[in-house]
């Protein structure tokens, strides 16, 4: 985490210093042997050359000077002016300094100058000087020393050192200085190239934290992820990664799926096998994906819903098929499921038990109850006025209750057939349901000399049948507990949110608040017997139209004050029952 | 009535598995004008039996117009609704579907099978005496039924 401290800043780069260091004595080497070597060379073999040269010269005198010793040779050393002649011969074609001819003894017999007449010079022996001996019967009886002049050669020589030293400090200047130049230049491109290397790295390594906090963030994701996710090849089923929560999962560690090949397909639900098999060799030989829910049983047998999301992917550089997935444990939800499904297997029964029974009550319950209200009637008939007043009475109870007890029957029955009996919905137009109802209605308007008024109703999904049910006990209820002052009914909806709100309101007698609730339970009335022949079953039927529509229904009232009826129906169907 | 028509009373057989009704119909019938004949079957199985002269009712007479309920024991009346209107010989004979079921789908049905005609039987005297008037009326009075009646 402390790259940062890791690289430290670029070195500055001082390649002049070391090369500055290293070039000096090489330079100074140059320049000296330049500068010295050169004409001292020049000088030693020129030195070399004279000499040699004055030996030759001390040779050829010393032949000549042969002849002068054969003719005397006891006085030879004596008659130097024999001498002159050869000297005046050898001077002429020679550029000799001195000349010398000494005796046997080594004493100078002879010194000759170049310019006669005058004193010679001492004799330089440094200057280059050639012997030559004087040979008589093989005894050495003399020898002549020539000396030439040193003095052209030690100019040039001079010379020479002067142009070399030049020479030699400018190649040294250029040799010490170009490199230099050169380092100079280089240096500029290095520090440009470091920095760019040092800009790499740390972009680099910028690169290789982002990705590792990357990776770790998507690994974590990975492993905390309440799935087994996994990867496998397609054609080997081995498996080169799998979640650590296959093992909280499923129970095998993972390194028992890592190490046996097809591992979870021995394991699937034998009634589920060959379905998923079929299913991942399909998706192999497509390339596709698929997702399947199915059984797996984990470690200690227990049995495990799976719900496996799976992907074929080829791999770009082996070109083998990759197949890589996600499988969720769906056990809780499956439980639910069919937990779900024998709810709504015992709700279809019951739907059809209440079928039944609604149909058993309408024929069976019936029959009997016929029988009874009708002898009594046929006894009225037969036996009215031949038995005492007490008589007649009783027998005009027993009619009135099987009458009424036929009609609850009736009731009952029209009440559970909202669920039971309801044709699938359809967009209704309410404008056609409510002119139904008051059609039907229209004997009990033109009596109570009702007026009812009504705006624009929307269309909605429904069942026109049980819609006209509605607005015609909505209507009906609002004639009936009408008020002593001329009734007035107004039907509307609007939208609110998304259903639509329907009312029906009325200026009739009104409801105490604490009935809002109990009117619109079965069977509950309000008024007497006397007031009303109603068994209290039409706003339960109100009610339960309106559920199955998915809508609610309440009331806003006050005694004396008239009620509003309000009621909704969603502008979306959520289904039927 | 015409005089034509009181030769012969017209035979009635009323399938009514349910006593008080068989009794309930024929005191209303005996309080009417009309000339009948009332047999009863509290069965289809033997008001087949009877349609057909088989067994007991060997020498039965073909009744004119048939009241048929239709929650009957053993064959019930859509099964005998059934082998009246698939056997030619029955099939002419006008059956009154006369019951206590309003259920769409007993209507529907009964008319399926060729019922002449369907009527619920009404809780209140007073409308039952009336629908059995109205049945002497129409079908024994006005409707020619086949055999000259």
């Amino acid at each position: 985490m402390s790259s940062k401290d890791n690289h430290t800043e670029p070195q500055p780069v001082d390649l002049r210093s070391y090369l500055s260091r290293r070039l000096r004595p090489l330079v100074a080497g140059i320049a000296l042997l330049i500068s010295f070597g050169f004409p001292a060379s020049y000088c030693l073999i020129g030195y070399g050359n004279l000499r040699h040269s004055a030996s030759v010269y001390a040779e050829s005198f010393a032949e000549k000077l042969k002849g002068v010793v054969l003719a005397d040779q006891a006085l030879w050393k004596y008659q130097t002016y024999k001498y002159t002649k050869i000297r005046d011969d050898f001077f002429a074609a020679r550029e000799v300094m001195q000349l010398r001819v000494l005796d046997e003894l080594g004493q100078v017999i002879a010194g000759f100058w170049q310019v006669d007449g005058e004193e010679p010079p001492a004799w330089n022996s440094a200057a280059p000087i050639g012997h030559a001996a004087i040979n008589f019967n093989n005894r050495t009886v003399g020898t002549v020393e020539v000396s030439l002049p040193i003095g052209p050669l030690l100019r040039v020589t001079a010379l020479l050192f002067l142009i070399s030293s030049i020479v030699g400090a400018g190649l040294a200047t250029l040799v010490y200085l170009f490199p230099l130049r050169v380092v100079r230049r280089m240096e500029g491109d290095i520090r440009g190239l470091i920095s760019n290397v040092e800009e790499a790295r740390n972009e680099s390594d910028r690169l290789r934290m982002a990705a590792q906090a990357s990776e770790s963030r998507f690994r974590e994701f990975v492993q905390g992820l309440d799935a087994i996710v996994w990867e496998a090849d397609a054609a080997t089923w081995r498996f080169s990664f799998v979640s650590q929560q296959a093992e909280k999962i499923l129970g095998y560690p993972v390194s028992q799926w890592l190490a046996e090949p097809r591992f979870p397909l021995e394991r699937i639900h034998a009634e589920d096998r060959e379905r998923v098999l079929a299913c991942y060799q399909l998706a192999i030989l497509e390339e596709s994906g698929f997702q399947l829910e199915y059984r797996l049983f984990a470690a200690e047998g227990r049995e495990v819903w799976i719900q496996d999301f799976v992907r074929l992917s080829r791999d770009e550089g082996s070109g083998s098929a990759q197949m890589s997935g996600i499988m969720v444990d769906i056990t809780e939800r499956k439980r639910g499921e069919q937990v779900l499904a024998a709810q709504a297997r015992d709700l279809s029964r019951s739907n059809a038990e209440l079928e039944q029974f609604a149909y058993v009550a309408s024929h069976d319950l019936q029959e009997p109850l016929r029988m009874v209200s009708s002898y009594v009637q046929l006894i009225a008939r037969r036996y009215q006025g031949r038995l005492d007043r007490e008589g007649d009475e009783f027998i005009a109870f027993a009619v009135e209750g099987a009458t009424r007890m036929q009609r609850l029957i009736r009731d009952l029955l029209t009440y559970s057939r909202v669920g039971t009996r309801g044709h699938d919905f359809q967009p209704v137009d309410c404008m056609l349901p409510l002119r139904h109802a008051l059609t039907n209605l229209q004997l009990a308007i033109r009596e109570s000399g009702a007026i009812v008024s009504f705006i624009d109703l929307p269309t909605v999904l429904g069942d026109a049948t049980q819609l006209t049910q509605l607005f015609q006990n909505l209507v009906g209820n609002a004639i009936k507990f009408r008020d002593s002052h001329p009734l007035q009914v107004q039907v509307g909806a609007k939208l609110v949110g998304y259903e639509w709100r329907f009312w029906v309101r009325d200026n009739g007698m009104g409801i105490a608040t604490e009935y809002f609730d109990r009117i619109f339970l079965i069977f509950q009335r309000l008024q007497g017997r006397t007031r009303d022949a109603g068994t209290g079953i039409g706003l339960a039927v109100c009610k339960k139209i309106v559920e199955r529509h998915g809508g609610r229904i309440w009331v806003e009232s006050a005694p004396d004050k008239g009620a509003i009826f309000y009621f909704t129906i969603p502008m979306l169907k959520r289904g039927g029952p | 009535m015409t005089a034509e028509m009181m030769k012969r009373p017209v035979e009635i057989l009323l399938v009514e598995d349910n006593p008080g009704d068989v009794r309930l119909i024929r005191e209303i019938l005996r309080e009417g004008k009309s000339d009948c004949l009332l047999h009863t079957c509290e069965d289809g199985e033997e008001a087949l039996a009877f349609l057909r002269c088989e067994g007991r009712h060997v020498g039965a007479v073909s009744p004119d117009i048939i009241l048929l309920d239709l929650n009957l024991p053993r064959k019930d009346g859509m099964g005998l609704l059934f082998a009246i209107k698939s056997d030619d010989r029955l099939k002419r004979i006008p059956v009154v579907v006369l019951t206590s079921s309003e259920a769409e789908r007993d209507i529907l049905a009964a008319y399926d099978m060729h019922a002449n005609c369907y009527i619920a039987k009404p809780a209140n005297l007073e409308q039952f005496i009336e629908i059995i008037r109205a049945i002497e009326n129409f079908w024994l009075a006005i409707v020619k039924l086949p055999g000259g009646k």
